[in-house]
């Protein structure tokens, strides 16, 4: 018998139809992975079983948990529990950890208060940690720990099935495979069944022995593991899979000048040290990938380098002179940045036009208004999209979109060097793939040089020439790509190559 | 969307007004004295008194004046026969001490109360961006200062600072009681300005106008203001309801607006010694107009705020 | 604690130096000589003579200033220009009467308009949550004056519910004077409360959290009153608090139309009678309690809220 079984599940918000008809089960003990990208309905479909979707939402279709139709709100907590994605805004900030582990036990379970501390200290040490950070508040534990923190609410009152909604996406890559492994381990021991939802198909292998496929409200595909990603039937199933990053860059032939050469680079922000002595270069038409956890600096270092924020240390020489010696507008023409935030990057209340014309407007590029628009569409060409663009407006477009114009808006000045601040990282496979490759053809045609940041280590794989990893601000490694993921020498990258494997 | 109909016919009354399309003759007394409204009036039992009333003029103590009859007869004589017109016995919405229309002096009223509320609140929020994108967008030695001269002004609360001001200043009219509230209104707006100034200087796409060389000024003003807008116009919404009330306050304790115009406050600094007779038409009424004047600012800010707010777009 | 509580008086000291620059700015020079100010007020022109003296209007402003520091510090604002009571003296009588009907108020209005946050947040969206707020719109645009005159004239002139006005010397017969002030407040507040503290409920209500207490299955109710109370509590009660000097200084319209014989008073007859020292020493004192307000409630938040480190 499944513990779930989902038959023509339909939800509506108002005319717009997020689930539409889609059928699953789950069995006893096992464990079905629902995988999409944004949009695909994964979630809503997950909120519908435990009854928590907003008002105006009208259900439709059948669910059954252990053979019967349920009512969502007598099973949620005790029978059916739920893993969220971002543990620090899941977990209520006034409310000691303990606290908060134990009302589960004393609402469900008729605990009295001392009954249920003794067994939240239990729970607690079997989700790996340490017994006395019971009286703890959310904010004084780490990401990683928070997340265990949700699990043992979870597993508290021995529900038959967990689902777990993108758990480990907020999460670093390291600590990532420790709560996987860990959930893995909770199920065995307790015969948990689980739905486990994520957009990362890389880690449907590790975790279920089902996969359901979604996009815009159907199941694409469903069916084991093992044969959806050796011989997917469904088109889209088949592009998600092609769409991961893979293989690694053609090594470069021969050598080219150097153009942007960092020594000794640091910043510091009052007592934090983001930075601690960065030394790198950068030759024309190679890139360089960064690859760090959050927190690691990665990010600042981007900025240094880019002088949207001053070193406190450390000299950056461009084609052999000071840095600081140029005029800055001199400099910033050849150096220009990509941001993460597709949605943060571009002027809310600028049109496309206005966006792409200023770069060229304060650089006196082009003879007036109508020839740096005719500049502007070119741009817009350039990167996949239309002229008429330029007369929109940022929240006309996809994240995939504005990313694009915000290529366009760097290119603008013609620079010599680009820097990607995880450009790539805040969108769907399926996007990203097709941006990398517009990355790769734009360095190509103009031999533009690189710094390529991520904490996606496949995605660098790909991309970059040379890689350098950095943690809590120094570079603790770099080599060529080849070089380093082969025979990775220090410590750090070896643990964050296997927690990607 | 009524909030708005009824704003702009504020906004209407308030033109015409000053245009002197109405209420031009507020302050001739047309009418006995404390006429009642027409409507009132009839349906009192009270009627046999009406022509009583005409002729007698109540003093402050609900007295008539004993020798009313025989003054009225010597000024008719005087001004060649001519006299004072005929007083209304009644009016529309009734008449104060004086015998003045109190309906001419409401939409009188409404244009200066209005005036100085709006004129007001544009002083302020002119004020309050402009330092709230300074002490943000610079932080440092500038955003000390001006959290210095901020920690001074709220350190004192509003009315007492108003007040103060007003007893130092004196009675100076209109133009004096716009420059009171407007410089000591700006707290407000500085403090959400300045608080979005430091959340969105630190945003991708104002990093981004720096990498392509935009300067600072324009940075500030061509790119984070337009953002900061919303902000911005909620808070003038809610000022002009905050200084009409204020201008109330002030024309009632004699600080705001002279006796050579009315305003709403000055029509209820009349209304104690009024109540007291039982004459209840003139606080209704500037009461009223007040009321609805603020509601539909009110109801207009809650619509403005959430047609405006980023989170829904 | 010790060095945090010390580290904000210090921290405060600018403040309060500007607010004395202020206050001196104002009075002596934009005010400058009150002689003609007082002259229609006070007939005694040896008194004004030696007020203006007293004030020092024909010595250079830095020896105005000496005296005004002198004053402060020593607490000792002078007399009155239009009674001659020593002002400390006047503080020390008003204080009493003031706080008779402050404290009640403001513990009352406290009560009363969470517990109509609390049941409007929970049928938030329903047609009594949009009523109740229009109610508020409309209450909150009605002048408190009008107010005061209305509820003063019915509920005590011609009902003869409460007295008119008044006081009397001991606590038990202020009480009875202080009803009708304290209702008049209560009305004035209760609705820009309940749309603040509604805000605040309503915005917690939308965080992670609370659907991670429902998910939970965790009863609605338990949701509201425990999880989102305790984070809503959070500025609820620093509101609250700051609402303490405002209070002060707002009540003397209450005050002066009641016959209370309080701070907020003086103040209305002070401004009234430009009688600068009263008007100083108030906004002085004022502005330290107002500066002490908001290093309790910053601890206060402190104790509320975990995240915070006091520094």
């Amino acid at each position: 018998m499944s513990v779930l079984a989902v038959r023509d599940l339909e939800v509506k918000f108002g005319g717009f139809e997020a689930v539409k008809r889609i059928s699953f089960e789950i069995p006893e003990q096992g464990t079905l992975a629902l995988v999409g990208e944004s949009g695909s309905g994964k979630s809503i479909t997950a909120l519908s079983i435990v009854g928590l979707l907003p008002g105006n939402a009208t259900v439709g279709g059948e669910i059954s948990f252990l053979g019967r139709r349920i009512k969502p709100s007598e099973v949620r907590g005790a029978q059916i529990s739920m893993v969220f994605q971002e543990p620090m805004s899941s977990l209520n900030p006034v409310f000691s950890v303990g606290f908060q582990i134990g009302e589960v036990l004393r609402e469900h379970r008729g605990l009295s208060r001392r009954e249920a501390r003794a067994r939240t200290a239990d729970l607690l040490e079997e989700v790996g940690l340490a017994r006395e950070r019971i009286d703890a508040y959310p904010f004084q534990l780490s990401g990683g720990q928070q997340q265990r923190v949700m699990i043992a609410m979870a597993i508290a009152c021995e529900p038959k099935l967990l689902i777990a909604d993108e758990p480990t996406s907020a999460l670093d890559v390291t600590v990532q495979r420790q709560i996987l492994e860990l959930i893995a381990a909770l199920q065995a021991r307790r015969r948990m069944a689980m739905l486990f939802i994520t957009h990362d198909l890389g880690l449907v292998g590790r975790v279920a022995e089902r996969v359901a496929v979604m996009r815009a409200g159907e199941i694409r595909e469903q069916g084991p593991v093992a044969e959806v990603l050796a011989a997917p039937r469904d088109s889209y199933t088949r592009m998600l899979l092609d769409s991961r990053p893979r293989g690694i860059r053609e090594p470069a032939k021969g050598d080219t000048e150097v153009i942007v050469e960092a020594r000794g680079l640091a910043k510091r922000f009052d007592d934090f040290e983001a930075v601690k002595g960065a030394s790198f270069s950068l030759a024309r038409g190679r890139t360089l990938g960064l690859v760090g956890e959050s927190g690691s600096g990665k990010t600042t270092l981007g900025l240094l380098l880019a002088r949207l924020q001053r070193a406190s240390g450390g000299e950056l020489r461009f084609h052999g002179r000071d840095a600081a010696a140029l005029p800055p507008l001199e400099f910033k023409r050849r150096m220009q940045i990509v941001f993460q935030n597709p949605y943060a990057s571009l002027n809310p209340r600028f049109s496309v036009g206005a966006t792409l014309t200023e770069p060229l407007r304060i650089h006196a590029i082009g003879g007036g208004e109508a020839e740096r628009r005719e500049i502007a569409a070119g741009l817009l060409v350039k990167v996949g999209l239309t002229r008429e663009a330029l007369f929109k407006y940022p929240h006309e477009f996809s994240g995939g979109q504005r990313q694009r114009i915000a290529i366009a808006r760097a290119l603008a000045l013609g620079p010599e060097v680009l820097i990607c601040d995880e450009a790539v990282s805040a969108l769907d496979v399926s996007i990203q793939a097709q941006l990398l490759n517009l990355l790769r053809s734009l360095q190509d045609e103009y031999s533009m040089s690189y710094l390529f940041i991520s904490h996606d280590l496949a995605v660098v794989k790909a991309m970059a020439d040379e890689v350098m990893v950095m943690k809590d601000g120094e570079i603790v490694e770099q080599g060529t790509t080849a070089e380093l993921y082969a025979n990775p020498k220090h410590p750090y990258t070896r643990r964050l190559l296997s927690a990607a494997a | 969307m009524g909030s708005l109909a009824v704003v702009v016919l504020l906004l209407a009354v308030m033109v015409l007004s000053a245009a002197g399309v109405i209420a031009r003759n507020w302050s001739e007394e047309v009418g006995v004295s404390y006429a009642p409204p027409k409507w009132f009036a009839s349906t009192t039992q009270d009627t046999q008194t009406q022509e009583e009333q005409a002729v007698r003029k109540l003093d402050d103590y609900g007295i008539p004046d004993p020798i009313g009859p025989e003054l009225a007869e010597i000024n008719a004589r005087l001004t060649g026969g001519g006299g004072p017109q005929a007083r209304a016995s009644t009016l529309p919405l009734g008449g104060d001490k004086w015998g003045r229309d109190v309906l001419r002096k409401v939409l009188k009223g409404t244009e200066v109360s209005l005036f100085v509320g709006i004129t007001a609140a544009c002083l302020t929020a002119l004020l309050g961006t402009l330092f709230g994108a300074l002490a943000g967008y610079f932080g440092g030695w500038v955003d000390d200062a001006f959290n210095w001269i901020y920690s001074v002004f709220t350190s004192i609360p509003y009315l007492l600072l108003v007040l103060a001001i007003a007893a130092v200043l004196g009675h100076k009219g209109i133009a004096t009681v716009i420059l009171i509230l407007g410089f000591t209104g700006w707290t407000g707006i500085f403090r959400l300005v300045r608080a979005e100034y430091l959340k969105h200087k630190v945003r991708e796409y104002v990093l981004a106008a720096d990498a392509v060389g935009a300067s600072d000024m324009r940075r500030m003003f061509v790119h984070i203001l337009p953002n900061v807008s919303h902000v911005v116009l909620v808070q003038l919404s809610l000022h002009v309801v905050l200084f009409i009330k204020s201008e109330v306050i002030l024309s009632f304790l004699g600080f705001g607006v002279g006796v050579e115009t009315v305003s709403w406050g000055s029509m209820l600094a009349e209304a104690p010694s009024e109540l007291i007779l039982g004459m209840w038409w003139q606080i209704a009424a500037a009461t009223a107009a007040m009321a609805l004047a603020v509601t539909a600012f009110s109801l207009f800010t809650d619509a403005v705020r959430d047609a405006l707010d980023p989170r829904l777009q | 604690m010790n060095n945090y509580f010390l580290r904000r008086l210090w921290q405060a000291v600018p403040t309060l130096l500007g607010v004395l620059l202020f206050v001196f700015f104002l009075f002596n020079w934009v005010g400058g000589d009150p002689a003609y100010l007082l002259a229609g007020k006070i007939p005694n022109p040896e008194m004004i003579e030696a007020i203006r003296r007293s004030l020092g209007v024909d010595q250079p402003y830095w020896v105005q200033l000496w005296i005004f520091v002198k004053q402060v510090v020593t607490a000792d604002f002078g007399a009155s220009w239009s009674t001659n009571e020593r002002v400390s003296e006047i503080f020390a009588t008003r204080l009493g009467p003031s706080l008779t009907v402050l404290l009640p108020l403001l513990f009352i209005s406290t009560v009363l308009s969470l517990a109509a946050a609390m049941l409007v947040a929970y049928v938030r969206g329903s047609l009594t949550d949009r009523a109740v707020m229009v109610g508020c719109t409309v209450a909150q645009s009605v002048s408190i004056l009008v107010y005061i005159l209305v509820l003063q004239y019915v509920l005590a002139y011609q009902l003869g519910w409460f007295p008119v006005q008044g006081w009397g010397s001991t606590l038990g017969e202020n009480l009875g004077y202080a009803a009708l002030p304290v209702l008049v407040g209560l009305v004035v507040s209760l609705a820009p409360d309940i749309r603040l503290y509604r805000s605040f409920l309503l915005e917690e209500i939308g965080q992670d959290y609370v659907r991670t207490a429902r998910a939970k299955g965790l009863s609605e109710a338990r949701v509201l009153w425990l999880h989102v109370l305790r984070n809503a509590a959070i500025p609820i009660a620093t509101n609250v608090l700051i609402q303490l000097p405002g209070l002060l200084a707002g009540a003397f319209l209450i005050e002066r139309f009641f016959s209370i014989p309080g701070i907020g008073r003086e103040v209305i007859l002070a401004v009234e009678r430009s009688d600068f020292p009263i008007i100083k020493a108030v906004t002085v004192y004022v502005a330290m309690a107002t500066l002490l307000v908001n290093l309790l409630s910053d601890v206060l938040y402190k104790a509320l809220d975990p995240r915070v480190q006091l520094k």
